[in-house]
């Protein structure tokens, strides 16, 4: 599916997420797995990686069994490669605490798999939540 | 995404969120929770009715707490989903505020 560059998408995202669950008799597990990690994929390129572009493309399939998802995503954004982003330290006290900042650590702590190209203009991220068979 | 507020008998104020906290949800709470951390020290939320949390909802309530803090104030978090409570865990939310299973233990905290 194609999403435009506005955070009201991750709902229709989500819809169709659950829709293509439901089709594929997804496992609750992997459907927490993909709906968690293509949210923070998402929405990262949606604040951050489309400031920029004029015409910003961003486009989501998924494969999907029942014990295994492959997510795809592919954008025109600012290079970016989540595998090399730092790890933000978990929270240890309320007092230093800096609200945000988390989504890659739950993208990479979440998924079983993940696999990133820059491939001329775009970001190619493929995420994998479960295991065959 | 609902939000419901209500005093309780024990004088504290208990938010109640249903439906998603992806970053449409979270922008829809921002407002309401900064609100709530101004006005309110000590505050519930239940969060069993949440169906998906994403960072962006964490960060709405990490923000609130933290500015509840600012004026001696806390904030309790009640019975999240079990994939609510592992994001919460993951980032460790649960060593800022608490995170407990139950109303009762939640008044008794902030008692």
């Amino acid at each position: 599916m194609l999403l435009a560059a506005d955070p009201s998408e991750v709902t229709r995202l989500n819809a169709w997420l659950d829709k293509t669950f439901d089709e594929a008799g997804v496992e609750e597990s992997v459907r927490s797995c993909v709906k968690l990690c293509l949210n923070e994929a998402v929405t990262n390129v949606i604040l951050y990686g489309m400031a920029d572009r004029p015409d910003p493309v961003i486009e989501v399939d998924v494969e999907a069994d029942p014990h295994m998802v492959i997510s795809r995503i592919s954008d025109n954004g600012t290079p970016f490669n989540p595998l090399e982003w730092p790890e933000k330290p978990a929270y240890t006290n309320l007092e230093e605490a800096v609200p945000g900042g988390f989504g890659i650590h739950l993208l990479r702590e979440s998924a079983s798999g993940l696999a990133y190209e820059r491939d001329g203009e775009w970001n190619r991220l493929a995420i994998t939540c479960g295991k065959s068979g | 995404m609902e939000i419901k507020q209500e005093e309780l008998d024990s004088g504290i104020h208990k938010v109640t969120l249903a439906g998603s906290l992806d970053i449409a949800g979270a922008n829809e709470i921002d407002l309401p929770f900064s609100v709530i951390a101004g006005k309110y020290d000590r505050v519930i939320v239940d969060l069993s009715g949440v169906t998906f949390l994403a960072s962006m909802g964490v960060r709405v309530l990490v923000k609130s707490a933290k500015a509840q803090a600012g004026h001696h104030g806390k904030m309790v978090l009640v019975n999240p989903p079990e994939p609510a409570r592992r994001v919460l865990e993951s980032i460790g939310v649960d060593s800022i505020m608490p995170i407990v299973d139950t109303q009762a233990e939640a008044e008794a905290l902030l008692s």
